[in-house]
């Protein structure tokens, strides 16, 4: 029995190295042993330490640029999303930064401004304008960037701001009801589904763990504080931003 | 990981659960062995590797004389080559009559010959920065042309990846680059990483208008989220993207990223502003008065030259073109006063610190102004010095440029002080780079472009004693014959000159990534145990040739 024992063991261990072994997924940074001294005609740059395994191809999706994210935005939230200021500060903020958000900068963001008094004309603030931009920030923005911080930063007070304006909360909410008359949408997989919809317009439908989870937000019985922190958990989610 | 190989790593996973059952382990034991394997793998490829490498980038946009670098640099103290009186940084009075002389300073650590800024430290003594500074001179720039060179500083090919830029791709901080000004715009990466761009308009020195406010505003109103059913439920939107198998792992980052930055709260980054900023106003301030600085400019009184048989003011006052000093200026260490400063340099280098030192960022790059603020006569009146400086080897330039340089020196000591607290200085590269140096006229009145002559200099905490590599020749040239002297071939690169690839390799190197350029030569050795210093033998070779 002892010995069956110390076999299962021992198994048990070469397995786990095995595993551990296979783990070494993340590559190093190109580690260099330096010194000109070292020179050969045969030397290369990467000729250091372990071999690298990098893919030929590194697949990154293309996220939305300034223009959809706005857009999508507005589709959801309704007109008031532009109507009222603050809600249109928030989405302004996507569209000005373009280099949180990606380009391309359009020539008709070179605008100039003109002065009411003395008539005179000035180039937009470099801030905004695209090849007049002082420093060529703006030019040399991202087509399509990756996420980044101020990306999110600029997502999640957009979606805060705009659930926190009743006319465009209550918009968003509009469109998950069963029924134009219902006072909320019922805390239903369907009406979770549409809330999923509204971001997610192509992608698959999500698993049921995704849908249970946005139910336990919104709350049983549904209220509209559930609702409302259930459109803002898929607001900032992100990934709908992914073409 | 590309796709393929995270099947086949789940499949082995399956299968190993399977073995581990076999075994007479329980499944739900195997389980969650594997599974906390497989989430410490996962959470490896999804942050990044986290290097600890610190890197800040100075672009002196517009090409300013090279005297932080190596002007006159002659490592063994001797001045053969060059033609003596007018270039040196030493101004002075010989006979009543002012002018530069030819008078290095010698670092009493290392013995080396260095140009005489570095040992004005406003405190006294030298800089202690010098101890960890490496002098890159004899660089063959290779281009002449402003914006071209000023970008191959950061990225040797055109359009390629910047040294920033392939960096960040190892950062797991909130903003994997900060960038400003012109340099920004030629940040690149193999992966689509946006840096975070700042820019220094200041209102007044506790006004909301800094730089940090500003990037911090992005986030100001959200609060962390707290409850646990969305955090559950961002947690199931992460798992859907990675199924469906559109998940990008910068976004998922960014979030991560985000919610640390709120979880640690904007006002304490934004409250620490008012005091850094006046420091490094003080340093300027202080870099710009005249205490310590006989080793550059003379103790006595510095007049004026004559004015020339033909009435006109004497080619070596030119502040611009066809512009002169007054007349009624009676000493040329008036020059510069505390008043003096560098537009921008004091937001710099708080938002710098501010950023590094509280870990929003670890590389940051940015591009230094001139001066502002120089008398120009006996009264009130002031003018400003820009990089771009046609008139390099007059007194003005001599003097100006010299002080523009210390209040630099000043402001990178502290920054350094800061970073050795915070036990960040022996991961850090600051490099310095511009598009070209200058080759002053020989009558003293003016220069022109030099990128074969041109130099770098790189400061870092891996550096341990002050490094001089790089072989200068006589500048034959008629109009600027023995003055500052050309790039000469080394035994380093094959008997060429050095070129900026090898500068941004042995920069690389130090970073412990990749080369972006597609040469060069290492210009440092490494001495292990992450320290690097002069390479031996001839290959280390500071030299001046004939």
């Amino acid at each position: 029995m002892s010995r069956n024992i110390f076999f299962k063991t021992g198994l048990l261990v070469i397995g786990s190295l095995m595993i551990l072994q296979f783990q070494n997924c993340s590559q190093l940074p190109a580690e260099t042993t330096m010194s000109s001294q070292e020179m050969t005609v045969d030397h290369m740059d990467n000729d250091h330490g372990l071999p690298s395994t990098k893919p030929a191809v590194d697949y990154s999706p293309v996220l939305m640029d300034r223009w959809e994210v706005y857009s999508l935005l507005t589709d959801i939230f309704g007109p008031d999303s532009l109507a009222v200021q603050v809600n249109k500060n928030a989405l302004e903020a996507i569209v000005k930064d373009m280099s949180v958000f990606g380009a391309p900068c359009s020539i008709n963001d070179n605008y100039k401004t003109k002065n009411v008094t003395t008539g005179a004309l000035a180039n937009a603030p470099s801030a905004d304008a695209c090849s007049n931009s002082d420093t060529g920030v703006a030019m040399g923005a991202a087509i399509h960037p990756g996420g980044n911080v101020l990306r999110q930063g600029v997502l999640n007070n957009a979606c805060r701001v705009l659930l926190d304006q009743a006319k465009t909360l209550d918009y968003a909410l509009a469109q998950l009801k069963d029924a134009p008359a219902d006072v909320l949408p019922l805390n239903s997989d369907a009406n979770v589904l549409k809330l999923f919809r509204l971001f997610y317009r192509t992608q698959p439908l999500p698993a049921q763990s995704l849908v249970d989870s946005l139910k336990v937000i919104v709350g049983s019985p549904a209220t509209k504080d559930g609702w409302k922190n259930a459109v803002y958990t898929t607001c900032v989610s992100s990934h709908w931003q992914v073409l | 990981m590309s796709h393929q190989e995270n099947k086949s790593r789940r499949q082995f996973l399956e299968n190993s659960i399977k073995s581990l059952s076999l075994l007479g382990v329980s499944s739900v034991l195997s389980n969650s062995i594997v599974q906390t394997l497989m989430e410490s793998a996962h959470a490896a490829e999804t942050v990044g590797v986290g290097s600890k490498k610190i890197y800040i980038y100075f672009s002196f946009d517009g090409g300013p004389p090279r005297w932080m670098f190596d002007l006159p640099l002659t490592p063994n103290g001797s001045s053969d080559l060059f033609t003596p009186g007018g270039f040196g940084t030493y101004v002075g009075t010989t006979n009543r009559s002012p002018e530069a002389l030819h008078q290095p300073w010698q670092d009493p650590n290392s013995q080396l010959w260095l140009p005489p800024v570095w040992g004005s430290r406003p405190g006294g003594g030298a800089f202690n920065i010098v101890n960890n500074a490496f002098f890159i001179r004899g660089l063959d720039g290779e281009i002449n042309n402003h914006e071209v060179n000023r970008m191959r500083n950061q990225a040797p090919i055109l359009g390629g990846t910047s040294i920033a830029g392939s960096l960040s791709e190892l950062m797991t901080v909130p903003f994997p680059a900060v960038v400003s000004n012109s340099i920004g715009s030629v940040f690149k990466a193999t992966k689509p990483i946006a840096p975070v761009t700042v820019s220094y308009e200041v209102n007044g020195t506790n006004g909301a208008n800094n730089p940090v406010s500003r990037v911090m505003s992005y986030f100001s109103g959200s609060k962390p989220i707290a409850n646990p059913n969305i955090l559950n439920a961002l947690y199931e939107f992460d798992q859907y993207s990675k199924s469906i198998g559109v998940s990008q792992h910068t976004l998922r980052n960014s979030k991560d990223r985000a919610d640390e930055l709120l979880n640690k709260g904007v006002s304490a980054f934004t409250s620490q502003w008012s005091a850094v900023y006046t420091k490094y106003q003080n340093r300027i301030k202080e870099a710009m008065v005249d205490t310590n600085t006989s080793s550059f400019m003379s103790t006595q009184a510095i007049p004026l030259p004559p004015l020339g048989s033909d009435g006109n003011p004497d080619g070596r006052t030119t502040i611009g073109t066809n512009m002169f000093l007054a007349n009624t200026m009676t000493d040329m260490r008036n020059l510069v006063q505390d008043t003096t400063t560098v537009n921008g340099m004091a937001a710099t280098f708080a938002t710098m610190e501010i950023m590094i030192v509280n870990g929003l960022t670890q590389i940051y790059t940015c591009s230094l102004d001139g001066l502002s603020n120089i008398k120009r006569d006996g009264g009130t009146a002031t003018f400003g010095m820009a990089n771009d400086q046609h008139f390099i080897g007059s007194l003005v330039s001599t003097i100006a440029t010299t002080f523009y340089y210390r209040a630099i020196l000043n402001c990178v000591e502290e920054l350094v002080s800061v970073l050795k607290q915070k036990e960040l200085f022996g991961d850090t590269v600051i490099q310095f780079g511009s598009e070209f140096n200058r080759n002053p006229k020989t009558i003293g009145t003016g220069s022109d472009h030099g990128p074969a002559g041109s130099s770098a200099l790189v400061i870092s905490g891996m550096i341990e004693k002050a490094v001089v590599i790089g072989n200068i020749r006589k500048d034959t040239n008629a109009n600027s014959i023995g003055t500052w002297g050309l790039s000469a071939g080394h035994p380093a690169t094959n008997n060429k000159p050095f070129r900026l690839n090898d500068v941004v390799k042995t920069v690389c190197a130090l970073l412990g990534i990749e080369n972006v350029s597609n040469n060069g030569e290492y210009l440092l050795a490494n001495n292990g145990g992450g320290k690097w210093g002069r390479i031996s033998g001839v290959k280390g070779e500071a030299k001046n040739v004939s």
